[in-house]
C-alpha cells in the first residue's frame, strides 16, 4: 500500500475530501496532505529503511466544532501505522486550519 | 590472605564527575556544531521546496547564543531572525511556508531539515565531546 492510500484509508471514513497539496472541491469540511521521503540506515549504497515525514491539514468553517475532527483523526493515523500525531492550531480570521506532523518509517512500502 | 589495591582511583572519580558536570564552554561548542548543520539543513531543504522568492527568508535562518531551557538543560534556538523589506517578520513568513494555510501548500522545510539533520548534528556534536574526552585521557 503507499503512503497517499494509507492515509485516505485512514482519512476518508472521517473526511471525505481527503486529496494531496491543494483541494480544489465544494466542501467546507476537508484534508490535504503532504510529506517527503528520506533514506535511514544506509548499507551497501542504498537505504534500509525510508523515513516519511507527514503534514496532514484539516480545514473547517470558522464556527464548526472542531472536537469530532481532531481526535478521531489522530486516532485513526495512529491504527494505520503512523506515529502519534503533533498537532498545531495555525487558524486565521478566514478559516480554521488545523495542522498534524506525523511519521512513518518502514523497509518498504510499495511504490509509495 | 590475598592482598587487592587500587591506584588512581581517586582521579577516575574526579575524571568522571568532570565529565558529569560539562563544562558550558565545551556545551556550547556542542551546540554551536549542532546548529551550523541545522542552519545549513534548512537552507539545503528550504531551497529544495521553493521557500525562496527573494531569499531573504532563507538568509535570516540563524542560531541564538547558548541558554537554559524551561528543564534546565543547555539550549540553542535556530531560528529565522529581523524582518524583511516589507517589515514582515522573517519568522513569519517562515510560519506561513512551513504550514501553509487555505489555497497554499505548505512547504515544511524546517521540521523535515531538522528531522533529516539531526543525525549529522549529533555526529557533529560527538566529535568535540570525543576530543574534550580524549584530552581528559578518557
Amino acid at each position: 500500500m503507499t503512503v497517499d492510500e494509507r492515509i485516505r484509508n485512514a482519512i476518508t471514513p472521517i473526511v471525505p475530501a481527503c486529496v494531496p497539496h491543494t483541494y480544489g472541491g465544494t466542501d467546507e469540511v476537508y484534508c490535504t496532505y503532504n510529506y517527503s521521503a528520506s533514506g535511514r540506515l544506509w548499507g551497501d549504497d542504498s537505504p534500509i529503511i525510508d523515513m516519511c515525514i507527514i503534514q496532514l491539514h484539516l480545514f473547517l468553517p470558522p464556527g464548526r466544532d472542531p472536537k469530532a475532527y481532531r481526535w478521531p483523526i489522530r486516532r485513526a493515523l495512529l491504527l494505520a501505522g503512523f506515529t502519534w500525531p503533533d498537532m498545531a492550531d495555525v487558524s486565521d480570521a478566514e478559516y480554521q486550519h488545523y495542522v498534524f506532523e506525523f511519521q512513518l518509517e518502514e523497509g518498504a512500502w510499495g511504490d509509495g | 590472605m590475598a592482598e587487592f589495591s587500587i591506584s588512581g582511583l581517586s582521579e577516575l572519580i574526579g575524571d568522571l564527575e568532570g565529565i558529569a558536570a560539562l563544562p558550558d564552554e565545551v556545551a556550547r561548542e556542542m551546540l554551536e556544531a549542532e546548529a551550523e548543520v541545522i542552519e545549513r539543513r534548512q537552507k539545503e531543504v528550504g531551497e529544495a521546496m521553493g521557500v525562496h522568492r527573494t531569499g531573504v527568508t532563507l538568509g535570516s535562518i540563524t542560531h541564538g547564543s547558548m541558554g537554559r531551557g524551561s528543564g534546565g538543560d543547555r539550549v540553542m534556538y535556530v531560528y529565522p531572525d529581523g524582518r524583511n523589506p516589507k517589515g514582515e517578520r522573517n519568522a513569519a513568513v517562515a510560519f506561513v511556508n512551513e504550514y501553509g494555510k487555505r489555497g497554499q501548500p505548505a512547504r515544511p522545510f524546517i521540521r523535515t531539515a531538522n528531522e533529516t539533520g539531526a543525525d549529522e548534528a549529533a555526529e557533529a556534536a560527538a566529535r568535540i565531546y570525543d576530543s574534550y574526552l580524549k584530552n581528559r585521557d578518557l
